[in-house]
């Protein structure tokens, strides 16, 4: 065996995967190279290193509920922002809709009425210059009634 | 894997949350990174991304590899600080005590110290072995290292532990 191989069956040795035999054929192996089976005696000797990092029951406990509290308030999140989407949505296009729904309710009402063009242009004018109450005209008109005065 | 439930995620998190938190925190020791920082980014990175999961590894080595690579960045960040586990070797060097049973505590307290002081590449291979319990395939899958060369790793890093025992003065830890 070369000397990764030997390597090899070191830490088989250590992981307990040997059986008696092969343990046997390993350390005469290995007396062929005497670093590495001062190195195998070393490593046979470690203790088990994972008594040194025993588990933290109480951090585990705590960490293990917030996690699933975060998790809660992200599913929780992740709804809501469905919610919110559609909701913007309609209100991003409900004036377009709106518009076009009158828009088309005027046209509607020009063909069921008859072919005047005059009716076609005054439902035009209601839609788009609605009669309304204008202070600025009434301003311009009294500026006027006073510099004639 | 389709997005499980929420419920069906919990019953994951509290699966496998118990053993991370033991192998994060034995693969942080003598640094100063919450294990339950990681954690807690590990397992929503998780549920955010569980339909990229495809059950190719198991669900944990597939969170321990998360969580691995999470701790990565953070020592990226933190690479200028000294490590808080940089003790001299002359303050090891503790009186025997006749029962014994200080010394089989004391020797413990001092594994833990000189796993702290490998090199990440050997802590890492070791923490998931010796204390994950993980198999070498399973630790090929984490690390994408293939198993000839992770047992050569394991080797060199056994026998740097070994050598820095000696130096602590644990006199029956005698590389060559």
């Amino acid at each position: 065996m070369n000397r990764t191989e030997l390597e090899a069956k070191i830490i088989d040795a250590s992981d307990g995967a040997l059986n008696r035999n092969e343990h046997r054929r390993l350390e005469e192996e290995l007396a062929k190279h005497p670093d590495l089976l001062a190195d195998y005696h070393a490593i046979m000797q470690l203790p088990d290193i994972s008594l040194a990092f025993p588990a933290d029951n109480n951090k585990i406990d705590s960490g293990l509920k917030a996690v699933q509290k975060n998790i809660a308030l992200l599913a929780t999140g992740e709804e809501a922002s469905f919610y919110d989407i559609s909701f913007s949505w309609f209100r991003k296009y409900a004036l377009a809709a709106s518009v076009l729904i009158v828009a088309c309710t005027g046209m509607l009402s020009f063909f069921q009425n008859g072919e005047d063009p005059d009716d076609f242009n005054t439902i035009l004018n209601e839609i788009f210059y609605p009669e309304e109450i204008s202070q600025a005209e009434d301003y311009v008109l009294y500026l006027e009634e006073l510099s004639e005065q | 894997m389709g997005k499980p439930t929420q419920q069906e995620f919990n019953n994951i998190v509290a699966e496998n949350y118990p053993r991370l938190h033991r192998s994060i925190s034995a693969y942080l020791a003598g640094s100063r990174i919450d294990p339950e920082d990681i954690l807690q980014e590990t397992f929503l990175k998780a549920w955010k991304h569980i339909d990229r999961f495809q059950g190719s590894s198991s669900v944990y080595t597939w969170l321990y590899s998360i969580a691995r690579n999470l701790c990565i960045d953070e020592f990226r960040k933190r690479k200028h600080e000294k490590k808080i586990s940089s003790i001299p070797v002359e303050e090891h060097l503790l009186a025997s005590d006749p029962s014994g049973a200080d010394d089989s505590r004391e020797e413990l307290h001092l594994l833990k110290k000189a796993v702290e002081e490998l090199p990440e590449l050997f802590r890492s291979i070791i923490i998931l072995k010796s204390i994950d319990g993980l198999t070498y395939p399973e630790i090929s899958e984490v690390t994408g290292v293939n198993e000839q060369t992770l047992k050569n790793r394991m080797f060199r890093a056994k026998k740097e532990l070994a050598g820095i025992l000696k130096k602590m003065g644990v006199s029956r830890y005698e590389p060559n």
